[in-house]
């Protein structure tokens, strides 16, 4: 019983090592966008869809800033390859400046779709 | 060694996550979901920051730790909710709400009567896992508004809606004993007002299994379909929803191997069920300024079994209708001074409900008919204050009248206080009544030959719950670290108590306040829980449980009060997950620590067994660990899991009791001390599960 214990935590280490991305020779950079995000299921959506993007390989939202961060691998992806897969799912992304970071610090406050719904 | 090397190979996949959506408010009390800004890991169980009932959502994401092939099986990440068999033979499972059984938390299916009465028994199997959006539990006395029955507290159950679910989702789950799960839902929008769902659920346990040897199935063959189609409008200020549901199942147990057949007659048991179920939701607003709106629902349910426990015949059919008419207003008017930070909300109504039980048990000692009918309807009124988001008071009363218990009056009151941002205190109180079923609430008395005599005139079961909870938000780094504490203390004031110490060839039922008993519970809780670091997230709880009730000790004759038997004093629960930044691989893993609880007087501990010992004389059962853990691997619109349970491999010795059959290992189930239903811990083993589930999201 012991060992099957201590066989089963090596495995699930194991398995959490692998599920980590391999760092190959990944060109990485990062874009930070505009995005309406009005409420959660806008932020899941984007990580159900924009997450199996080829060449993607972090994304960070922030409802508070309207804002999605996203790490790709500049070999595999580009920005306007990323921009047309938000625009695919109806969220548009438009860039944002250094600039426009200091101004974009507002709340959608209309309702999702969901929550008019309920 | 091939076992052991599968089981290692498989044992690596953890949950998924679900999108939560909001619950149906049509006839809740206030509840606001705490926002999540700037956090990537959707919280998985949701505790209400604002609301003043004690309430912890569970969304998708949690339901999917585990196997949660359906409701009963969804509690196993849960601090708060036990579930455990009931019995050894059939299945059925009971869950434990603060010290309590199952039977006294209000179980509902969108604000609706849920499973209670004769559903009670399997209700929470009929509720598969993939059809379920979220599910809501309150602990203590919660709002007046849904009835009289929420003793210890309520759960709360949303389906996927019509109008805003997957267009199609498939899930299939296969376990390593060969059951078989699949679940199919559709949800479409008809037209820009109207939008459709159809859930479809089919199981099957195909093999015969007696791990342990005794004689009997481990666990029955089990088939079940399961059907659901609702409809939702909404049309300006209307909303109206209709949901109809027709459910087949049939469980097969016993002695059904003819190898296992070393006695006269085999004992087979038989239970099959089939129910249909429906309701009509009509809300409408008649001015948002001042929140004015009217909420109607009427549900209706019909419910037929046909139950033998080798020569046991209880066949039962319950007919429920039931009618809730809220009036609700917020008296917005006052918004219109800024200055004004207080805020009232007023929500009265009538309700109705009606119950007709045929009900027949044929046993060894005759035939008892149980047939009854009640109506009761009732009115109800609750008035809730709030200024700003630091301090909410709820009061509520409710009078009914039943026809076969006259007149009982429901107050209860709940408040929340924050008087900072990071430290909320709540406290409730309130009664609760309930109608009892004496064979449902105690099924499990039927898988034995304990002689019982099932009273035919009840009184009714009324309690007093009172409880306190303090909960601290302490901010650490850019992440928050939650602590709860709580303390519940629940009395019965008057009800049907069964008693097992008495003899263990009998099982008695007193009448607590004419006989002047005991039965209460006390419960503590702390809590902690925190996204450590980006994805990772841990939860450590802890519970302290003492149920006390009166029986006879069998020694000395007289009616003590004691530990109710097979009620764990203490529970752990540590939960830790792990989800990758793109959400692509989830691992989850669930620790338990069951308490030792006290064994029935007249106990005989199963020869070579070190599963137990005494102490002043009683039988306690040892303490036991469990341990669950899932992996689940994403893909853009299909994942696949896979999990084991149980993984410490402990089982209950012998967990069904009566005397040997001769020269072999199998229990007589015809000998007088026959007995499957002193269960307190696991009856199989580890089991092993895999399962893939598809979904096609909603086109916008």
């Amino acid at each position: 019983m012991r060992n099957k214990l201590v066989l089963t935590i090596i495995l699930l280490t194991a398995c959490f090592c692998l599920a980590t991305p391999v760092q190959a020779k990944a060109k990485r950079e990062k874009v930070t966008f505009h995005v309406h995000l009005h409420c959660d299921a806008c932020i899941q959506k984007i990580m159900k869809t924009i997450a199996f993007e080829k060449g993607v390989k972090d994304i960070v939202c922030s409802q508070e800033n309207q804002t999605v961060e996203v790490t790709y691998n500049a070999a595999q992806t580009d920005v306007p390859t990323l921009q047309k897969a938000f625009a695919k799912i109806g969220k548009p992304a438009t860039l944002l400046s250094e600039a426009d970071k200091e101004e974009h610090h507002h709340h959608d406050e209309e309702a999702c779709k969901e929550e008019k719904k309920q | 060694m091939k076992k052991e090397l599968l089981f290692i190979l498989l044992l690596a996949v953890l949950p998924s996550g679900l999108a939560a959506q909001q619950a149906d408010t049509l006839s809740q009390a206030d509840f606001r979901i705490e926002e999540v800004t700037v956090v990537q890991r959707r919280a998985s169980i949701v505790k209400s920051r604002y609301s003043p009932l004690n309430t912890e959502k569970m969304t998708g994401q949690e339901l999917c730790k585990a196997a949660c092939c359906n409701l009963s099986e969804s509690f196993e990440t849960s601090a708060s909710v036990d579930v455990a068999y009931s019995d050894a033979a059939t299945g059925a499972k009971q869950i434990r709400l603060l010290g309590l059984s199952g039977n006294y938390v209000q179980l509902l299916i969108e604000n609706t009567p849920g499973i209670r009465g004769l559903a009670s028994r399997f209700g929470m199997e009929y509720i598969p896992g993939p059809w379920m959006e979220s599910i809501q539990v309150s602990k203590g006395t919660s709002s007046v508004v849904n009835g009289y029955e929420a003793l210890t507290g309520q759960i709360n159950v949303e389906y996927l809606k019509p109008q805003t679910a997957d267009s199609m989702t498939a899930n299939i789950m296969l376990s390593k004993d060969l059951n078989t799960e699949l679940n199919l839902t559709g949800n479409w929008d008809v037209d820009s007002v109207c939008s459709t769902g159809l859930l479809l659920h089919g199981q099957g346990a195909f093999l015969e299994l007696d791990h342990n040897r005794d004689g009997m199935l481990d666990m029955p063959r089990t088939y079940q379909f399961n059907a659901l189609n609702r409809w939702y409008i909404r049309t300006g200020d209307y909303t109206g929803q209709v949901l109809l549901r027709a459910i087949y199942d049939r469980r097969l147990a016993g002695q059904t191997h003819p190898a296992q057949r070393a006695v006269e007659q085999p004992y087979t048991i038989d239970l099959s069920t089939r129910r249909i179920e429906g309701f009509l939701k009509n809300g409408y607003v008649f001015d948002h300024t001042t929140g004015m709106s009217i909420g109607i629902i009427t549900a209706a349910s019909h419910h037929s079994q046909q139950n033998r426990y080798g020569t046991t015949q209880w066949n039962a059919a319950q007919t429920n209708a039931a009618l809730n008419a809220i009036f609700q207003s917020n008296f917005e008017n006052h918004r219109l001074d800024p200055d004004d930070l207080h805020e009232h909300k007023l929500r009265a109504g009538i309700s109705f409900n009606y119950d007709r039980y045929t009900e027949t048990l044929e046993r060894k000692n005759g035939l008892t008919d149980l047939g009854r009918q009640e109506a009761t309807p009732g009115l109800f009124a609750e008035y809730t204050y709030s200024y700003t988001e630091r301090l909410t008071l709820l009061a509520g009363v409710r009078e009914d009248w039943s026809s076969r218990y006259g007149f009982f009056t429901t107050p209860r009151m709940n408040f929340r206080w924050s008087p900072f941002d990071w430290w909320t205190l709540r406290g409730s109180a309130g009664f609760g009544y309930r109608s009892p079923n004496l064979v449902a609430d105690n099924a499990e008395l039927l898988v034995s030959n304990r002689i019982t005599a099932f009273p035919t005139e009840t009184v009714q079961e009324k309690t007093l719950n009172t409880g306190a909870t303090m909960t601290f938000h302490i901010p650490i780094g850019k992440r928050e670290l939650r602590l709860s504490g709580e303390y519940y203390y629940t009395r019965f004031l008057d009800g049907m108590l069964n008693d097992l110490d008495a003899s263990p060839q009998h099982a008695v039922f007193h009448r607590l306040h004419d006989e002047g008993l005991q039965y209460f519970a006390h419960v503590a809780q702390i809590e902690a829980d925190m996204e450590v670091l980006r994805g990772w997230t841990w939860s450590v709880a802890f519970r302290y449980t003492d149920t006390r009730q009166s029986s006879l000790n069998a020694v000395s004759n007289i009616m003590e009060v004691r530990e109710r038997p097979l009620m764990n004093r203490f529970k752990g629960v540590i939960t830790t997950s792990y989800q990758t930044p793109l959400r692509k691989w989830q691992f989850d893993i669930t620790a338990q620590f069951n308490g030792p609880g006290r064994m029935p007087d007249g106990f005989n501990i199963p020869a070579k067994s070190t599963q137990y010992y005494t102490r002043n004389g009683n039988i306690y059962h040892k303490w036991y660990p469990q341990l669950l853990a899932q992996i689940t691997k994403y893909f853009r619109t299909w994942s696949i899991y896979v999990g084991a349970e149980n993984m410490t491999n402990y089982t209950q010795d012998s967990p069904i009791l009566g005397e040997s059959v001769p020269d072999t290992d199998y229990i007589n189930p015809w000998s007088d001390s026959y007995d499957a239903s002193q269960v307190w811990a696991p009856i199989h083993g580890w089991k092993l599960y895999a399962g893939f589930r598809w979904n096609l999201e909603r086109a916008n």
